[in-house]
């Protein structure tokens, strides 16, 4: 039955792949190289010993030596297919030790976006962001477990039916190399003599405990499948009336709880982000150029307060027509292009000013001014 | 009866000399290489030990399964090569045995029939009621 690893998140499903150990799982590769060359080599050595033998020892002539002989032909011919068994489990091994890699391998960058997701200012965004790539890693395991089935499949191989003699008789104290005349009998059930293959214990599996569900299952819907987009969150880019929480646009047009007021950005020190590559709204990493990616629609010479692009910047107040801050937006892209240049986040844009600005109305100083009326 | 030949033509230095050789390859090379392997495959962990995937964890218990079919197949390869290599001793000694047994049995039936010839001489010179002499 197949698995939807529903019930573990990326870190666990990490945590399944990260403990094989590539080093081990070409060790086990070589062996069975080395297994199938010892036995071929053993296999043509026995070969011309047989020759020998046969020669001076005609299979033609005597009973004991077509007895004999035929036991070694069975030798070498299990020989020859145990050796071809061997490489042929190498193959199917060798296949399935390579989807495991390459599930590694698909898994790191997901790892990687993961943990710089847990830096993101908005839990919510952190959550999306992180349930995307849970997503993103179980469709992997899915279709590598697909894969690993075929491999699976052909593992099955068929080997010789060769069976560790067994055979004993009563000895008589009789001279030197006589052998009684007692009928030989059979002891033993043939293969699996090795008392010490007993060592190769049966594998066992310790699978990462899975998350609690409610953590799994919480109120935010998934978009499977997709990168995350912020208009994907219920509520849009607005504030959740229900929960009361602001949306992702709200947080850019709230500071210091002065809805639309000016917005300074702080000095350098103060304005970094949470975030550990140290990206804060409007400070590009020192000496970088920074995109300016899902910043379109706005007047530069709006935005910027004679600084250059890319340099400190001093926000523009709300003025006539709303406050177009886009710096959150701005930020995600920034860090979602730092960890991953590919894939850039969308950013909507040019969406409609929550507050708009009181119109100027004319000056009027009142009644009971002195001479107005005059 | 045998369908072969009478009589047996055999090199007992031939054999002797199989024995000698499958012995000395099992002890330089199949039975240390296989102690190795066998090593090797117990101290190395496989795959997907940690893993929740019925398809890996099946795919790492049939993979065990083969191993041990094929440690047992190099185990049972050593094991009866050591049995050619006794039974070849075995066989030179019963040849060179047969072949000592021969003069034996020569000598036997010789005081057999030199016993019976003896008794015969002696019954026709004596008289057989009172075992005097004729």
């Amino acid at each position: 039955m197949a698995e939807s690893y529903r019930r573990w998140r990326l870190p666990e499903l990490w945590e399944m792949v990260a403990a094989d150990d590539a080093v081990d799982a070409h060790l086990h590769l070589a062996t069975l190289r080395r297994q199938q060359i010892a036995l071929e080599v053993h296999r043509d050595r026995l070969r011309a010993l047989r020759d020998r033998l046969a020669e001076g020892w005609p299979s033609d002539r005597s009973a004991a030596a077509m007895a004999f002989l035929q036991r070694v032909n069975d030798m070498i011919d299990a020989m020859t297919q145990t050796a071809l068994g061997a490489a042929e489990v190498r193959t199917n091994v060798s296949h399935i030790v390579a989807v495991i890699a390459e599930l590694r391998a698909d898994l790191a960058p997901l790892v990687a976006k993961y943990n710089a997701a847990a830096s993101y200012p908005d839990p919510r965004v952190r959550r999306q962001t992180q349930k995307s790539l849970d997503e993103l890693a179980r469709q992997t395991f899915v279709r590598s477990d697909e894969v690993v089935a075929e491999a699976t499949a052909n593992l099955a191989v068929s080997l010789p039916n060769y069976d560790t003699i067994r055979d004993r008789v009563e000895l008589e104290s009789s001279g030197p190399g006589q052998i009684s005349g007692n009928k030989p009998r059979t002891t033993g059930s043939g293969r699996g003599g090795g008392t010490h293959l007993t060592n190769l214990a049966p594998p066992t599996f310790d699978p990462p405990a899975p998350v609690d569900v409610h953590e799994i299952d919480d109120d935010f819907d998934l978009a499977a499948g997709r990168p995350f987009e912020p208009s994907s969150i219920p509520g849009g880019t607005h504030s959740d009336l229900k929960t009361g929480v602001p949306g992702v646009r709200d947080v850019a047009a709230i500071s210091n709880g002065i809805i639309g007021g000016p917005l300074t950005v702080p000095a350098q020190s103060e304005a970094r982000a949470p975030s550990a590559r140290g990206p804060v709204i409007g400070m590009p990493p020192a000496g970088a150029a920074m995109p300016r990616a899902g910043a379109g629609g706005s007047q530069p010479a709006q935005r910027l307060s004679g600084a250059p692009v890319g340099g400190p910047m001093v926000r523009s107040h709300g003025a006539a027509g709303g406050n177009r801050d886009r710096s959150f937006e701005e930020y995600v892209a920034r860090s979602q292009s730092q960890s991953d240049d590919e894939s850039q986040w969308v950013v909507p844009r040019g969406v409609t000013p929550l507050i708009e600005a009181t119109k100027e109305r004319p000056h009027d100083v009142g009644p009971g001014v002195l001479g107005i009326d005059r | 009866m045998s369908d072969h030949q009478s009589g047996f033509t055999v090199d007992l230095e031939a054999v002797r000399s199989f024995g000698a050789g499958l012995h000395a390859d099992l002890t330089a090379h199949l039975s240390p290489e296989h102690d190795q392997i066998l090593r090797t495959f117990v101290d190395t962990p496989s795959f997907g030990t940690r893993t929740a995937s019925p398809d890996v964890q099946a795919a790492a218990t049939l993979y065990h399964r083969k191993l041990i079919e094929l440690l047992d197949l190099m185990d049972a390869f050593v094991h009866n090569g050591a049995v050619l290599v006794q039974a070849a001793e075995e066989v030179v000694a019963a040849y060179a045995h047969a072949d000592q047994l021969s003069g034996d049995q020569f000598k036997t039936s010789l005081a057999v029939a030199s016993t019976k010839v003896d008794d015969a001489i002696w019954a026709a010179q004596h008289d057989p009621k009172t075992g005097r002499s004729a």
